[in-house]
């Protein structure tokens, strides 16, 4: 409790956390009760060889219970970013400010600390499951007005998919954050490792291997929804995911283990 | 005397570089004890080790007869390099973080602040501070948890004259309550102005570790104890080549401006029937060179 009062005095007072905050609730808002307008262009699955369709994705069934939450946790996985950068932010911080080695003057251990910072990044991982979670529940309510609960529940597994997706994303950001110290060249970093420098990589070394690279795992567990959703399926011989996979997702909490070890390393190992 | 901190054989090395080197301190309680030594003698370093943030490479120190634990951490208050504190934060908010670190239940915020002069802008974000303010709250940071021990480094640096001399009268202020003061400086001024003891380092040597008036007598300095304190008082007056008296733990410690042999003394006391129950000679064996070179008068401070 002392640990998560002292994160909370370090956050509130920084307007930067309150407008990243508001953003990503406000784009979580907007993703959800707008991804239904959204109109695609496709083949048209009715007749394969008759050219083209627009596909309105709330017609489609973006909306119904239970691939909601696959539908809503896929793109909301492209804003998990921005708690990350806050958490970045404020960690750097205390590493410019030398408030980290004040606070370890004043009394905190170097472990405590360290928890502190864990406490950050569940703390962000939790905000962000029940911000998508609450959101989803009400719109779902307004699409599935025959809905019963294990409509509601069946699928909700995606939402611990989505918990974890983001936390393996905050211990990785924190990891680096205790790496390089400074905000902008660890969110070059991360950026660079994420989409580019990982997926290269991963084409160059192929299967098996790149399935158990670090950030891989983390995007398996949702996959794209989509053709299901605009019922290309069958055209392009996809078989959609009903429900999360197992693997990707216990691989994802180990590498969220392996970078929260390595962070405490390479806190417990340097001079402040 | 009790002592507050010891260190044994303290070591630091950075590469092939030994900051500080065997050191051997010994804080009496109730002192202010002045760390001096030019720029890269090892002063922060240090201190550094002594409060946990940086990793002695040999030897070991002891706060309160026992090991840095939290307890101590509470009671020590301390501030290195430079004041550290959020910068988008006010006064009142930072030192809030620092007393929930300490797990201080009651904190006199506004009380430290008024200490440190600095009660009307206690809800001014830190970072539109003057580095006079900044030193203040830094001072009421380490005040906050009640401290037995503040530890302070480099207090006036960068300070204008007035904000050294409120500094100063702060630290001497502080140093009355029973507060052991440890502060470390490279101004021989400084420390002769503020502190009771002093211990001097060069390139990570401790070069001399004593009472200020030993560092400060260019011939010496006796120290004397009689059963009758006040006709030793008055016989000392009327002696020539003692330039200063002053009273320590029941001893009187005499700086001497001309060359004297404790015999000398001894034989004038005997004259005028003053009989002493402790003599003590010292003479002042540190390198004039280097006494020239950490020698500085006001006017050089704000370098």
């Amino acid at each position: 409790m002392k640990l998560l009062k002292i994160e909370w005095l370090k956050f509130k007072g920084h307007p930067f956390f309150w407008i990243g905050m508001g953003l990503y609730a406000l784009c979580m808002i907007l993703l959800v009760s707008k991804a239904g307008s959204i109109e695609w262009t496709t083949q048209n699955p009715d007749n394969p060889e008759g050219g083209t369709r627009i596909v309105n994705f709330g017609e489609a069934g973006f909306y119904k219970l239970p691939y909601i939450w696959h539908n809503v946790t896929y793109l909301a996985g492209y804003f998990k970013f921005i708690p990350a950068f806050l958490l970045i932010f404020f960690v750097s911080n205390e590493f410019q400010y030398r408030t980290y080695r004040q606070n370890i003057i004043d009394g905190l251990s170097i472990g405590e600390f360290y928890t502190s910072k864990l406490w950050s990044a569940l703390g962000f991982s939790l905000i962000s499951v029940l911000i998508i979670g609450i959101n989803t529940w009400i719109i779902a309510m307004m699409y599935n007005e025959d809905a019963g609960s294990a409509d509601y529940l069946a699928r909700i597994d995606y939402l611990l998919a989505y918990f974890a997706e983001v936390l393996f994303l905050m211990v990785m950001a924190l990891f680096l954050t205790f790496l390089f110290k400074r905000s902008t060249i660890t969110v070059i970093i991360i950026l660079l490792y994420y989409f580019i420098v990982e997926p290269l990589a991963g084409l160059a070394i192929g299967s098996p291997v790149q399935d158990y690279l670090p950030t891989r795992p983390s995007r398996e567990m949702i996959l794209q929804p989509f053709t299901r959703l605009l019922k290309l399926d069958a055209i392009i011989g996809n078989a959609s995911a009903e429900g999360v996979p197992l693997r990707p997702l216990l691989l994802t909490f180990f590498y969220t283990l392996v970078f929260a070890a390595g962070g405490w390393f390479l806190l417990k190992r340097r001079d402040l | 005397m009790e002592n507050i901190l010891q260190t044994q054989s303290l070591t630091k090395r950075y590469g092939a570089l030994t900051a500080v080197n065997e050191l051997n301190l010994q804080v009496p309680k109730g002192s202010i004890f002045g760390i001096l030594g030019p720029n890269g003698s090892g002063k922060t370093t240090t201190l550094g080790m002594i409060l946990g943030v940086t990793r002695p490479n040999a030897g070991s120190f002891s706060w309160f007869g026992g090991h840095h634990s939290f307890e101590v951490k509470q009671k020590v208050g301390a501030l290195l390099e430079t004041p550290n504190f959020y910068p988008y934060l006010s006064a009142i908010d930072n030192l809030k973080i620092i007393a929930t670190i300490k797990e201080i239940e009651h904190p006199d915020i506004e009380g430290v602040l008024q200490t440190v002069n600095l009660a009307q802008r206690a809800k001014s974000k830190f970072k539109t501070y003057s580095l006079g303010m900044k030193q203040r709250l830094a001072i009421a940071a380490a005040l906050l948890s009640d401290p037995e021990v503040l530890v302070l480094d480099e207090p006036t640096n960068g300070l204008d004259p007035q904000g050294i001399a409120e500094i100063r009268n702060m630290i001497l202020e502080i140093g009355q309550r029973d507060i052991t003061v440890i502060l470390a400086s490279h101004l021989l001024y400084e420390i002769e102005k503020v502190c009771s003891h002093v211990a001097v380092l060069r390139k990570g040597d401790l070069l001399f570790q004593g009472r200020v008036e030993e560092l400060m007598g260019e011939e010496g300095v006796i120290e004397v104890q009689s059963p009758d304190m006040d006709r030793l008082k008055t016989a000392l007056a009327t002696i020539q080549g003692i330039e200063k008296v002053k009273e320590q733990d029941g001893r009187l410690i005499l700086t001497l401006n001309r060359e004297m042999e404790p015999s000398e003394l001894n034989r004038e006391l005997a004259r005028q029937e003053v009989y002493v129950s402790y003599l003590n000679f010292r003479k002042n064996n540190l390198e004039k060179q280097f006494l020239n070179l950490i020698k500085s008068t006001p006017d050089h401070e704000t370098a």
